[in-house]
């Protein structure tokens, strides 16, 4: 199989020669080294087989015998590659954009986050940029792990980080803390404080003194539960504190006041209908062709932005970018009643959705619009019952100073 | 001469003797030939250092040709040296 692998690449010609003396034809070959194949005889001569860069040799051969040397087929590859040098080119073309799409693989072309809703894609590319990491860095300048260390201590809300390099993009893959709360450790003794004002409304103790009951009225920065157990003597005296970690369920009614307000007259945006198109395109951040000049004086624009990949991770540093600008012109208009009585109570919504959220029980809502000072005004209160109460640390040598 | 012998040096290769190697009656190398003097489908007849090679048959013909070898194929009737 090899040898007719090394038959094929070193290819082969039928050759016809029409001569006087064929004898002499072969001997002079002989005497020229050359290596005939099946040699046959026929009406006009001869034909044998020879290889193919040896047929050039034959030609001052058959001039000598003043013989007709005639090809009839070639085989192998030096025949096609004959044929297809008229296009080299095209094979030349080929060379070039696979060395280029070699060399710009070597780069990075596209960053990517997945896992952040707190700092959006655009802030953490800022911070990547000010590292050093961006668009067009040699891939193998970059450190993940020295990226993962260092994004986990600037940022306080990112708990985990991993980055990768996959083809020519950067996935950088986050979780943040959805914790905002200063969470003391189950195991440092603390105490729980109000941290509003209200009427407590429940309160169950799991651990700790409870100092208030149902029904009093708390201040912030009240102490609810204590994070002391006073163990008692057979003579009902304090014989020691025990501190433990307060730990306990209370809930709170107290009202919040709902202060939102619309202005009657703004100004609004009427679209002429107008549109204006255009194409350009960046390689790496800069413009190579199209332009930017636009017709209209206030407008709004669509931006449509693809970067050219050649596979999911192959990104190239091409971006084809599409804005579109639709004309407007600019119109003092009013809010008729309905429209902001409509808009305020949605702001309203949002806010109690907000609220029931954090685990908030909304009582009785009390709240009416009116037109003031040439302003809708939703003004009014609602009741709540909700959860109070912080961790906070005991101080522990104060204690002791205190406890003596 | 003795000194070949007893060395076992071979032979075609010292004294340049041509070499003739029939497989059955349809194939024939001759190695060490110096040219071709006659070719046709029944008759071919090789020059060598010896002398001359008659090989008699039908349909003859030379399947290998090179500056080393010869490989004729079809049906020997004769081999003769004149």
């Amino acid at each position: 199989m090899i040898e007719r692998l090394i038959k094929y690449v070193k290819g082969c010609v039928l050759v016809n020669v029409k001569a006087f003396s064929i004898e002499r034809f072969i001997n002079i070959c002989k005497a020229k080294k050359l290596v005939l194949k099946d040699l046959r005889l026929n009406d006009e001569g001869c034909s044998f087989y020879v290889d193919w860069y040896e047929y050039k040799k034959l030609l001052p051969i058959a001039e000598k015998t003043t013989s007709i040397i005639t090809v009839e087929q070639e085989y192998g590859l030096p025949s096609y590659a004959k044929k297809y040098l008229k296009h080299k080119m095209f094979f030349i073309g080929i060379l070039i954009s696979y060395i280029l799409i070699r060399v710009l693989s070597l780069y990075i072309w596209n960053i990517e986050f997945d896992g952040n809703s707190k700092y959006t894609d655009e802030a953490l590319l800022k911070y990547l940029k000010s590292t050093g990491i961006k668009c067009g860095k040699y891939i193998y300048d970059i450190d993940c792990n020295a990226i993962e260390t260092k994004m986990r201590i600037d940022f306080n809300d990112i708990i985990w980080v991993s980055a990768e390099i996959e083809g020519t993009m950067l996935r950088v893959h986050i979780k943040e803390n959805t914790y905002t709360k200063n969470v003391v450790k189950e195991y440092e003794n603390c105490d729980i404080i109000a941290d509003k004002d209200g009427v407590i409304s429940k309160i169950v103790t799991r651990s700790g003194t409870a100092m208030v009951k149902a029904g009093d009225s708390v201040k912030k920065g009240d102490v609810l539960v204590k994070g002391q157990i006073e163990v008692y003597n057979d003579y009902k005296e304090v014989e020691y504190i025990r501190y433990v970690h307060a730990d306990a369920s209370i809930k709170v009614s107290t009202s919040h006041e709902i202060h939102e307000t619309l202005p009657i007259t703004y100004t609004g945006k009427t679209y002429t209908g107008n549109e204006y198109k255009t194409y350009s395109v960046f390689a790496n951040d800069r413009l190579i062709s199209g332009k930017e000049k636009i017709p209209y004086d206030l407008y709004d624009v669509i931006t449509e932005e693809k970067q050219l990949h050649l596979s999911k991770s192959l990104y190239l540093p091409v971006t084809l970018n599409k804005k579109t600008y639709k004309e407007y012109t600019l119109s003092e208009e009013k809010y008729d009643l309905d429209t902001a009585k409509r808009l305020l109570s949605a702001r309203i919504d949002e806010y109690f959705e907000n609220l029931e959220q954090l685990g908030v029980v909304i009582v009785e809502k009390n709240v009416t619009i009116d037109i003031y000072n040439n302003e809708y005004i939703a003004i009014g209160y609602i009741d709540t019952i909700e959860p109070i109460g912080e961790d906070v640390p005991i101080d522990m040598i104060a204690e002791e100073i205190l406890t003596e | 001469m003795n000194i070949i012998n007893s060395l076992g040096l071979p032979k075609d290769v010292i004294y340049g003797c041509s070499t003739i190697k029939v497989v059955g009656r349809n194939e024939m190398f001759i190695q060490n030939f110096k040219y071709i003097i006659e070719y046709n489908d029944s008759i071919i007849t090789v020059k060598v250092k010896e002398g001359i090679i008659n090989v008699c048959g039908k349909g003859l013909m030379i399947e290998n040709y090179n500056c080393d070898e010869l490989k004729i194929k079809g049906y020997i009737c004769e081999i003769k040296y004149c």
